[in-house]
């Protein structure tokens, strides 16, 4: 299959059945992850592997940005985001101000990996925004950072609600410089 | 309003997330209350037991003002859909749920009624219920929109004692 089949391909997962990934399932995919692309190659990011039922249970119902998900996931792997990291010169940004913005595009291309190298491996994913203060209390977040995204790991549960897939167009999406 | 027998009051459905028991057929002066509570309001109302059509009949025969209901239901509701959000499965909760997040969004509602917890209840066990319940009540908060969700005769009597927590009070609508 060719990348562009593949990434189109791509979908997110409410329903999860209950088989678990083995570690190395896990780990090939983190594996994947920290080759993800990152802001002057700080790498702003620690993966939490949660298994814990309460725990993803928690996290995900925090989560109500998104929509309800029946059927937890058997794993989620929370992205830590490092703030210390935008201290210093090197940052993305100019302005410190837009600084802890753009370390969360590196959180954002991390989770990318991790969606496909799961996908590569026949796994399903989900993608949550947890609230921050109850994301922090769950899984002991060190101050100065914070956990902005959780991916939900898992295969999809048989018969499980599949959300109507839409793109915009091209034409809406892409533009042409002008001069 | 003032309170009828059941303690029911417009202005206690109006705010934070409620509980309606109600006999299994038909609807009692509780939810004749409600529909006078609702008379003029914008209301998202999720049917899963009836069509859309038969609440806007038994509102018309209440001799309800029409309020203004934008529904979200599997049942073919013949109303547009500016009017009704059709849902493709006929009790999927992540469905609903991204449905009430649309909703919400774009209609900006006065209350969400979502009527009945039992279809959900034949379908997925009661933790998973209670915790839909929990999620769609936390997402609702965030724009104080209050909700309201009737639950009919004919669930597991330990339902009612078990769901009181998750609510900010319950109405007895079976009298």
């Amino acid at each position: 299959m060719n990348f562009a089949a593949f990434a189109k391909q791509r979908r997110t997962t409410y329903e999860y059945s209950v088989r678990k990934p083995s570690a190395s399932v896990i780990k090939g995919v983190l594996e994947v992850a920290q080759w993800s692309p990152s802001c002057h190659n700080l790498q702003p990011w620690t993966f939490i592997v949660v298994r814990n039922k309460r725990t993803i249970r928690a996290l995900v119902d925090s989560s109500i940005s998104a929509g309800f998900v029946p059927h937890l996931p058997p794993v989620v792997i929370a992205i830590m985001l490092d703030e210390h990291c935008i201290e210093g010169v090197n940052r993305c940004a100019a302005i410190a101000a837009d600084a802890v913005p753009e370390a969360h595009i590196c959180i954002g291309t991390a989770s990318l990996n991790i969606c496909y190298a799961a996908q590569a491996k026949g796994w399903q994913t989900g993608l949550l925004s947890p609230d921050p203060g109850i994301a922090a209390k769950l899984l002991r977040v060190p101050r100065g950072c914070k956990v902005p995204l959780l991916v939900l790991f898992g295969k999809e549960r048989k018969g499980a609600y599949r959300k109507p897939r839409q793109r915009k167009s091209l034409r809406d999406i892409v533009r042409s410089e002008r001069a | 309003m003032p309170a009828d027998a059941t303690g029911f009051t417009c202005e206690s459905v109006l705010r934070g997330c409620t509980l309606l028991t109600s006999v299994a057929e038909d609807y009692r002066p509780s939810f004749l209350a409600l529909a006078s509570c609702v008379s003029g309001k914008k209301v998202l109302f999720i049917s899963l037991a009836r069509s859309p059509k038969s609440v806007v009949e038994w509102l018309a025969h209440s001799g309800v003002p029409s309020p203004s209901i934008v529904f979200i239901s599997s049942f073919d509701s013949g109303l547009s859909r500016d009017a009704c959000m059709p849902l493709e499965e006929q009790c999927n909760l992540t469905e609903i749920s991204l449905m009430i997040t649309k909703a919400v969004g774009t209609r900006q509602p006065d209350l969400v009624v979502l009527d009945s917890l039992n279809v959900m209840l034949s379908i997925y066990d009661e933790t998973t219920v209670l915790r839909f319940v929990q999620f769609t009540r936390n997402k609702l908060a965030l724009t104080e929109t209050p909700s309201l969700f009737v639950v009919r005769e004919g669930v597991d009597p330990a339902f009612i004692p078990n769901a009181r927590p998750f609510f900010d009070s319950v109405i007895d609508g079976r009298r």
